[in-house]
């Protein structure tokens, strides 16, 4: 295997079930979000074997897997992201070995998040990946002041539920 | 910021996530520290700000269904294919051509042109993969020679010959004696040198690197690489006193040198609770840190030193076991040390000392490297060089912080001043690399940024100057580093560091002098 070879196989092994969850949050059916995901790497891949500088493949990949995951969206005429992404979010359990306090707290964050909109959703996630304001703004295609603005709306909105 | 401004919610998110220009968040900082209502504000922020980082983590992602089936590795040859780009219209004959190419790059692997640095990157990557260590090695130095096994494993010579000259002269060089002969070795010395030209030259079976430096104990010194597997079969370190040191590997000949040759005793380590003799005295702890110095272990290694009641304890983790045999040597002979290492994986642990101090998750898109790389029009790429240089000074400030905690001015003073001098010539030491990796910084920079002139610094000793180097120093590498900020604001920050910090090692090195 050659260097880049096992760079990408590292990358890879790291990321790909962050990856992977990031687009079943777009609306993407497992099997295909599996197999976006593993394109992802390849694209990543063909990218730095051509010479393409990417100093930050994290940030990298989740800008790819958004792109994918929206043309695989546009191409499979899906239902709208609302829709697909209620089922996902309808039967989340706290951990069974966390505490009361902790259990309500969580289902509180967890019945304000339904409620906010899709993008603010997809800034809070990618911030949870580690993702930096710039990135996450390149990642959704979308200024870092509007990211700014999604994530502190968000957040006050959660902080809100939490302390209600 | 006065209360009449209080950040806003944004400010405190942006604060909390490190977003803000350094001007702002220390605005912020200063605010909270005299305004409770905000700081209230911003403690329930972080709450919940941790609480939907638990909700991602514990809740949201494991409750998203499984993959459907197992990972696959990823498939490069469909991958690589893709990327050939072929032109639209084409003849049968380009065609032929433009494939045969094709074939003949990706045969090769290797291109014909390659910088030093990816030649030994990837040499060093199957040296790490390599399951069957090379046999013996031979080290010539003068009229003084050893013969052994490549690889010392822990605190075994098993090898006659002038094992403690030759092991000297490579330590003074800054070569690590473990495993002389190899590029990892070779990348160690490269990666320490603060300039350095390379060459590399193939020839039919091999590829020779040629580094040389301006400074520095070796003036130049060469690797030869096997181009069939970039194996490392012999080296030359020309020193500056024109000495030659050679190291080639010998054809393994079933002669077992390991049972062959006798056996130093290992170099037991004296039991630990063997209290020294003599209690130790400040003179002895600049004595210990000299002793660090000369082998570059005072620079972000797991290396602590400690007095207490009498006792310097030189304590490390992770080391490899040359690397505890290296110290335990050198702070031998002085009076009141004791030395504990804690058991290591035997891995160097790279940067873990430095105090403080997150790797910056390198950008995706740095627009003030991206400007730099576009500037240098396709020549070496001036984005590294120039990362490899603020690496470099932001080590040396640490080390400079470091001793001058560890030496405040009255304790300076108390010192005899032999060993007042010893201290200082290590500061200066230190210094002296900083002030070359800021040139370096400056230089690269000077397409992009105009000339920068020093900012004069008003410190009163060596010590309080060394802080605010430490500070510029983060400053500049956060303006490089940082994954924010555009490019007008990275480079008024950086200017600005940089110019604070030629200012504060002009009036460090005028101190120390």
């Amino acid at each position: 295997m050659t260097h880049l070879e096992q760079q990408v196989t590292n990358a890879f092994e790291e990321s790909r079930d962050d990856v992977y969850r990031y687009l079943l949050t777009l609306g993407l059916a497992p099997a295909h979000a599996q197999d976006a995901a593993q394109e992802v790497f390849l694209r990543l891949y063909v990218a730095l074997r051509k010479g393409e500088s990417i100093r930050n493949p994290r940030g990298w990949v989740f800008r790819v897997a958004h792109n994918l995951g929206l043309d695989w969206r546009a191409k499979e005429r899906t239902e709208p992201l609302e829709a697909a992404t209620e089922a996902l979010l309808r039967d989340l359990r706290p951990p069974a070995d966390a505490g009361l306090i902790e259990r309500e707290r969580m289902k509180q964050i967890g019945d304000a998040w339904k409620t906010l909109s899709p993008q603010q959703r997809q800034c809070l996630h990618l911030r949870a990946e580690g993702l930096k304001y710039a990135e996450i703004g390149e990642t959704l295609g979308i200024s870092i002041s509007t990211v700014r603005e999604f994530l502190t709306r968000a957040i006050a909105r959660l902080q809100k539920a939490a302390h209600e | 910021m006065s209360n009449a401004t209080h950040p806003t919610q944004e400010a405190l998110l942006r604060f909390a996530d490190e977003d803000l220009a350094l001007d702002e968040a220390r605005g912020v900082e200063q605010h909270l520290a005299g305004c409770a209502g905000c700081r209230d504000e911003f403690l329930s922020l972080r709450e919940t700000s941790e609480d939907i980082i638990r909700f991602h983590q514990t809740v949201l992602k494991p409750g998203l269904p499984d993959p459907p089936r197992a990972w696959e590795p990823p498939r490069w040859k469909g991958a690589a294919s893709r990327v050939i780009p072929f032109p639209v219209r084409i003849t049968a004959a380009a065609a032929a051509a433009v494939v045969a190419a094709v074939v003949l790059v990706r045969w090769i692997e290797q291109p014909v042109r390659v910088s030093a640095a990816e030649l030994l990157r990837k040499a060093e990557v199957r040296e790490q993969a390599a399951t069957s260590p090379r046999q013996r090695i031979r080290i010539r130095y003068k009229n003084y020679s050893w013969t052994r096994s490549a690889r010392l494993a822990g605190s075994a010579y098993p090898a006659p010959g002038d094992p403690a000259v030759i092991e000297a002269v490579l330590r003074q060089a800054g070569f690590p004696s473990e495993d002389p002969l190899s590029a990892s070795a070779f990348s160690q010395w490269r990666n320490g040198l603060p300039e350095r030209h390379d060459e590399v030259r193939r020839d039919p079976e091999t590829y020779v690197v040629t580094t040389s430096a301006p400074t520095g104990v070796i003036r130049e010194a060469s690797l030869t690489l096997r181009s069939s597997d970039l194996h490392a079969t012999g080296a030359t370190l020309r020193y500056r006193s024109n000495e030659t040191l050679d190291m080639d590997e010998l054809p393994a000949d079933g002669d077992d040198l390991q049972g062959a040759q006798p056996r130093i005793p290992e170099l037991a380590a004296p039991p630990a609770e063997t209290l020294p003799a003599s209690p130790a005295t400040p003179a002895e702890e600049v004595e210990v840190i000299a002793a660090l110095h000369s082998l570059g272990a005072d620079l972000g290694e797991p290396v602590d030193v400690a007095r207490t009641g009498g006792v310097i304890v030189v304590s490390g983790a992770g080391l490899p076991a040359s690397r505890q045999e290296q110290i335990r040597a050198a702070v031998s002979g002085i009076a009141g040390v004791r030395v504990v290492f804690e058991p290591g994986d035997g891995r160097r642990a790279g940067n873990g000392g430095l105090p403080g101090r997150t790797a910056a998750p390198p950008d995706l898109t740095n627009p003030l490297l991206d400007q730099l790389r576009a500037a240098a029009n396709g020549a070496a790429d001036p984005g590294d060089a120039l990362i490899d240089a603020t690496d470099r000074a932001v080590q040396r400030a640490y080390a400079l912080a470091a001793l001058a905690r560890r030496f405040p001015p009255p304790a300076e003073t108390a010192l005899a001043a032999s060993d007042r001098s010893v201290l200082r010539s290590i500061a200066m030491d230190h210094a002296r690399v900083l002030s070359t990796s800021v040139g370096s910084m400056t230089g690269l920079l000077l397409r992009v940024l105009p000339p920068v002139n020093a900012t004069p610094a008003a410190t009163s000793s060596w010590q309080e100057t060394a802080d605010g180097v430490v500070a510029a120093a983060r400053d500049a590498d956060q303006a490089i580093n940082a994954a924010t900020g555009d490019l007008d604001a990275r480079e008024s920050r950086l200017a600005g560091a940089l110019a604070r910090l030629r200012g504060l090692i002009e009036t460090m090195q005028t101190q120390l002098r």
